[in-house]
């Protein structure tokens, strides 16, 4: 199934782009996204999604559609659903 | 709208001046002149007057607020006047605080300006927010936001968290114990961050006069703030989402706090 990802702020600039679609089986998590983006971009979106345990850098908010699921890694996906990875930031 | 069936405090009357200075905007819905005195009456904390808290302040000090407290240390320096609003040319080499006062007292003689030539520290950050109804969070590092956020779960005051990077911003309204804290959301702080980030001042101030609104809406009372949303702006596309989030159940500030 088709996952429309939106990536924006740091994660935008560290991959130089704001957006793609991503292929995953039929009834993923959040969790096997993340591991698939993690092989898809190994260089460019580590430091930014891991932290120094190689776990998912809590400072990155997931949204599915216009909902923040928190910490909640094992929420199914469904076809054509959007996930936007949304780096804190702290500019003033 | 906003649920809040508090008193108004021993309010002063608004002057002949300050009816003539607020007309338009009294003429606003569900503010008028109730609102106005509701502004008159109520102080603010700013903290960093730069690119995003140089906005809010001047659109605070426009709207008649009574009194801001500004906390920004250091001295104007060129690199500053491509956002920094209330700092000028002519200020360069002096303190920003001050410049900021010279600036806002300029348009509004009426307002008391309580200034603080400091960032937000451990020591100074209690004492800082004892003395506001209302925090806009404009820090630009996270150890500063993070901290105000802890103490205004401590004193359960409203703040508005205003955020920019690039041509994106984010902005959200911390009601303790009704919507997310800001460590609910992150319960760290982000391992990549650079204390000097690509900015535009039009982005900065765009999402300033927003911090500004929620500030005004929170304390006149009117219209619906962002407690427990969170919005993003992507100027480069002019993409504007709100998007839901939820408190963390665990948190260690806000956890055990109910409304
Ligand atoms: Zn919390």
């Amino acid at each position: 199934m088709k996952i429309r990802i939106h990536y924006t702020t740091q994660l935008k600039m560290a991959l130089g782009f704001d957006s793609e679609e991503v292929d995953v089986p039929p009834a993923s998590t959040l969790l096997d996204l993340l591991q698939k983006l993690k092989e898809m971009h190994p260089g460019k979106l580590k430091q930014y999604i891991l932290n120094a345990q190689g776990e998912f850098q809590p400072s990155v908010l997931l949204c599915v559609g216009d909902k923040h699921v928190g910490r909640d890694l094992s929420v199914p996906l469904q076809d054509g659903e959007e996930v936007t990875l949304l780096s804190v930031i702290s500019g003033g | 709208m906003i649920d809040d069936k508090r008193p108004d405090p021993e309010s002063s009357e608004l002057t002949d001046e300050e009816r003539a200075t607020y007309e338009w905007q009294m003429w606003v819905p569900d503010f008028g002149e109730v609102g106005q005195q509701r502004l008159k009456n109520a102080s603010v904390l700013v903290t960093r007057c730069g690119g995003l808290g140089s906005v809010v302040a001047y659109e605070l000090a426009a709207a008649g607020i009574g009194k801001l407290v500004l906390a920004h240390a250091g001295q104007v320096k060129h690199s500053d006047l491509n956002r920094q609003l209330l700092m000028t040319h002519a200020g360069l080499g002096k303190s920003r605080v001050e410049s900021a006062r010279r600036r806002l007292l300029e348009l509004n003689p009426r307002l008391q300006i309580e200034t603080v030539a400091e960032n937000v520290t451990e020591q100074n950050v209690q004492s800082l927010v004892s003395q506001a109804d209302v925090v806009v969070d404009c820090a630009p590092l996270f150890e500063e936001r993070l901290l105000l956020n802890q103490e205004v779960v401590a004193q359960r005051k409203p703040m508005v968290d205003c955020a920019m990077y690039e041509l994106e911003a984010h902005l959200t309204t911390i009601i303790p114990g009704r919507s997310p804290c800001l460590k609910c959301l992150y319960p760290q702080p982000p391992q990549v961050w650079r204390r000097e980030f690509p900015v535009f001042g039009a982005v900065s101030g765009m999402v300033g006069c927003l911090g500004a609104m929620e500030a005004i809406k929170i304390i006149a009372r009117f219209g619906d703030i962002l407690a427990g949303k969170l919005v993003t702006c992507n100027l480069r596309d002019m993409t504007f989402r709100t998007m839901t989030i939820q408190r963390d159940i665990h948190c260690s500030l806000c956890a055990d706090i109910h409304p």
